[in-house]
């Protein structure tokens, strides 16, 4: 999908996009894998309905939730504990590097769109909802927010953003666990081009409570260079040149280590169980969002 | 092996390395891509085989490909022809006739710029196998440029050249010729001229010429011409007629004219003869009568119509009035009035009539003239000898001839110049035979009938027929050359010229060493330079009159076409030469043996392309 140019500003989102939205809540709230369920059971013991486990009775607990049954096989007084509901937080961590502003910025309209569907469904299943964009750290957010209303403040906040900096998902992910308590889904939009790696990063992140989900967004324009022949490629972000002659082989050999990166990424995430899918920039948001409801975790493109 | 100077290959040499070290150099220049990142890039270089070792092969090849393109470009700026040694050289060369006939006028343009561009054009046409020597032609046959395949070359040198105010001599020139091609393989010989009827009705074939193709590139069609070919002066004892004037004529066109002969003498007009020249007709006047005349007398032809012909450069000549003291003559002879009225005309001359066998005092006389006698006692001064008997001891005597002429004779010697004798009849006449240091000066076909020498210590000039046996008597030219024959006798006037053709060599006598000379002449010539010796000489390159001062005197030389042959302009069509015509050129085929320079240079930019493409490849695919 294309970007549109309103106004002299330039609008990721596309003129049939908030009807795809409404048809992928419709597909969130009827799938049970959906990993955007608002009320989800917590970790910690409440006033649920939710039988959750026993306890020993101690000086001050509330009598009323002995089990006289319990207490009559056991012997012994004995708690009944229930789990408490909370709302699921919902993290949506938008890499803004400029990596992912190449090729007119093909990737981060990309992983806006992505984004802003996941805070659409996420606000409307009544999930807390941050979006954060991060480079070599966290630099804008968007504070948590709730309700389908706050959609078009995201949207805007989303349209607003542009690609710099250089890719540090090490440090930016441990930045993020250690500001965020509260614990809920972490959607990692990036392209992973981060010369040091994202693995520990992520593991940071996991190691804090978070759930991860990885939607890794690959360009095939990127293994198709302009030039031909001899020629000194330049990273965008760390400025880095190396002397290269571009061949038709080496470009067979860039697919294939790209597909190698794509391999390994998805290999690491799923031996940490985090979610982990491809999204190809050239294919509609809607089809990756998709499978990202019905089959969380998987391998999709 | 090289069509181009030394210094031109150097350079051409440096500019393509300069070309290839800075094509090497952007190849250098890679441009710039920006990538999102270079780590997915190191990762697929190292996936394939090392990319050192093709970018090394890479680059040697495109070395090797660049000093590859770099040898075509050289060889194709080096010319590759044959060099003049090798058997499928062509050598050229080309006689370009500068004598005064070209410069004829062809309808507003001479015939030497029409063989110019001929010329050139002509040159053109020729392959790379070719190598030309160009010379020019007229009195002496000069190298212009040798041999040579630069086209550009041989333009510029024969744009240079200029019609000069001198006569043909194509004998020498055939003859330089063939001593140009001597030795050298496929030999050609080319001649620009006009080739005029008169140049060439009597050529004699030059032998290493006849297995030599000879072509012609001929201009010229015009033959109304009327000029001047001897002009001579003397002053006439007998004081009515005072002075006579011997003006040669010809007529070249094939109607008559009638013109105005303008006399002037230092600038002051002394008389106007009006003559008939008839179609094709030579013709000798003689003006008498004319006085107001100092040393210098000059003639111009006008046509009384008004029209001017093609060559103007005969239309004028001048004469130059001798001084010469007295002489005194003894005439030995049994009585002879033709001769007795040529030296009592001449007011120089004292003359005696002496009877045959009277013994001739050397201290009454300066010279003698023997008519069909011979002196018994041996020679006491300068004698001429007329019909020398054939029993004499002087002058040995073969061959009598009848019903013969002046075929050909020496028309520089102090005793023929300014004298037409094509015309002499001569009834009876007696071969002469020269002695080893004699100077035969006049012939029959090839029978000597006039020449010098000396004999007992005297010098003598002996002509092998009595005047009454010949009509020369009745030429007006007849008493000329007596006074002529008495003053080469007698030693006067011997290095004093008075009249030339321009291109040869006069002498004058000096009176001293380093002497100061003040010469001007035609065309503004005004130059002073001082003699070496007791002898001065200077070559006159124009037509007109030269003045010479000494110190002691001045001298006019006064140097004229002179020439029937220049004058008569009528071209040879077609051209034969040694009995056969000449051809125009034709232009041989390109020869495909040897790599043309555009086919090199063509290769060399197609490697350069693909050398740019497979190994460069700055373009954005």
């Amino acid at each position: 999908m294309a970007s549109v140019v309103r106004d002299g500003i330039r609008d990721p989102y596309g003129p049939d996009f908030e009807n795809k939205l409404e048809m992928l809540l419709l597909l969130s709230r009827r799938s049970n894998r959906s990993p955007f369920h608002a009320e989800k059971l917590g970790k910690r013991s409440g006033a649920g309905v939710e039988f959750a486990e026993y306890r020993d009775y101690v000086s001050g607990d509330d009598f009323r939730c002995v089990d006289p049954y319990a207490a009559m096989r056991f012997d012994r007084l004995l708690l009944r504990l229930y789990e408490e509901e909370e709302d699921q937080s919902v993290y949506l961590l938008v890499d803004t590097s400029r990596s992912m502003g190449q090729h007119a910025e093909r990737k981060l309209d990309h992983a806006k769109r992505l984004a802003a569907a996941l805070a659409y469904i996420g606000l409307a299943a009544l999930n807390r909802v941050t979006v954060l964009t991060t480079s070599e750290r966290p630099r804008l957010e968007y504070p948590t927010t709730r309700g389908r209303g706050q959609f078009p403040s995201i949207l805007r906040f989303l349209r607003g953003i542009e690609a710099s900096g250089a890719t540090r998902l090490d440090g930016s992910l441990r930045h993020f666990a250690r500001q965020h308590r509260r614990r809920g889904l972490v959607v990692l939009l990036s392209d992973l081009y981060d010369p040091e790696g994202f693995e520990r990063g992520l593991d940071a992140v996991r190691s804090e409570g978070f759930e991860v989900q990885v939607l890794h967004l690959v360009d095939d324009r990127d293994l198709e260079p302009a030039l031909h022949g001899d020629a000194v490629i330049v990273d965008c972000e760390s400025g880095h040149e190396q002397s290269v002659t571009i061949t038709e082989g080496l470009k067979r050999q860039l697919r294939v280590a790209r597909e190698n990166l794509v391999c390994a990424a998805s290999q690491h995430c799923r031996g940490r169980g985090f979610g982990y899918a491809t999204c190809d920039v050239a294919n509609p948001f809607d089809q990756a969002i998709r499978h990202f409801i019905l089959q969380p975790g998987r391998f999709a493109r | 092996m090289t069509g181009l100077p030394l210094w031109s290959v150097a350079f051409l040499a440096l500019v393509t390395a300069v070309l290839v070290i800075l094509l090497y150099r952007l190849k250098d220049h890679r441009s710039r891509l920006v990538v999102a990142f270079v780590g997915l890039w190191e990762i697929a270089q190292q996936l394939g085989p090392s990319v050192n070792r093709r970018e090394r092969r890479r680059h040697y090849g495109s070395v090797v490909l660049q000093i590859g393109i770099a040898m075509l470009i050289c060889a194709a700026l080096v010319t590759l022809e044959p060099s003049t040694s090798d058997p499928a050289t062509q050598h050229l060369v080309v006689l370009l006739d500068v004598s005064a006939s070209m410069a004829a006028d062809e309808h507003g343009e001479s015939r030497f710029e029409n063989a110019q561009r001929e010329l050139i054009r002509q040159l053109a046409l020729l392959d790379e196998t070719v190598v030309v020597l160009l010379a020019t032609t007229d009195s002496r046959t000069t190298p212009t440029l040798s041999w040579t395949r630069d086209h550009r070359l041989l333009r510029d040198a024969i744009l240079r050249q200029g019609v000069h105010d001198r006569t043909s001599n194509w004998s020498e020139g055939l003859a330089r010729a063939a001593s140009y091609l001597r030795g050298r393989t496929q030999p050609r010989l080319w001649l620009v001229t006009d080739g005029t009827t008169s140049d060439w009705s009597a050529l004699q074939a030059e032998p290493e010429l006849t297995s030599i193709p000879v072509e012609a590139i001929l201009v010229g069609s015009r033959r109304k011409n009327v000029g001047i070919v001897t002009f001579s002066a003397r002053a006439h004892r007998d004081a009515d007629r005072g002075l006579e004037l011997l003006l040669g004529l010809v007529n070249d066109d094939d109607r008559s004219h009638d013109v105005d002969v303008e006399l002037t003498s230092h600038g002051r007009r002394i008389g106007t003869e009006q003559l008939n020249l008839p179609a094709g007709a030579r013709k000798t006047a003689t003006i008498r009568g004319l006085d107001g005349f100092k040393h210098v007398i000059r003639a111009r032809l006008v046509a009384q119509d008004g029209a001017q012909d093609a060559l103007p450069l005969d239309d004028s000549a001048y004469a130059v009035l001798p001084e010469v003291p007295q002489t005194r003559v003894a005439i030995i002879s049994a009585g002879d009035l033709y001769l007795e009225a040529a030296v009592l005309s001449d007011p120089s001359l004292e003359a005696t009539l002496v009877a045959p066998g009277v013994n001739v005092d050397s201290k009454r006389f300066d010279a003698a003239i023997y008519d069909g006698v011979e002196p018994a006692v041996p020679l006491t001064m300068p004698s001429f000898l007329l019909n020398p008997p054939r029993d004499g001891r002087l002058i040995q005597v073969s061959t009598p001839l009848r019903g013969v002429g002046f075929d050909s004779w020496a028309q520089k010697d102090v005793i023929l110049r300014d004298l037409d004798l094509y015309d002499v009849q001569i009834d009876r006449a007696n071969a002469l035979i020269a002695s080893e240091k004699d100077v035969p000066l006049a012939f029959a076909g090839h029978h000597t009938i006039l020449l010098r020498g000396e004999r007992e210590g005297q010098p003598i000039v002996a002509m092998g027929f009595a005047p009454h046996e010949s009509d020369f008597v009745m030429r007006s030219i007849w008493p000329l050359f007596v006074h002529q024959v008495l003053t080469r006798l007698l030693g006067r006037d011997l290095a004093e010229v008075r009249s030339t053709r321009p291109g040869e060599v006069v002498t004058l006598p000096v009176d001293s060493v380093g002497s100061p000379i003040r010469l001007t002449g035609p065309g503004g010539l005004d130059e002073m330079v001082s003699s070496a010796g007791t002898n001065w000489q200077f070559v006159p390159e124009r037509l007109g009159l030269y003045r010479v001062e000494l110190p002691q005197r001045q001298a006019f030389v006064a140097a004229n076409l002179g020439s029937a042959n220049e004058s008569r302009i009528a071209p040879m069509r077609p051209l034969k030469y040694a009995g056969r015509t000449l051809p125009a050129p034709k232009a041989k085929p390109k020869s495909s043996s040897n790599p043309s320079h555009i086919a090199l240079a063509a290769m060399a930019m197609a490697l350069l392309l693909v050398e740019w493409i497979a190994f460069h490849r700055r373009w954005t695919l």
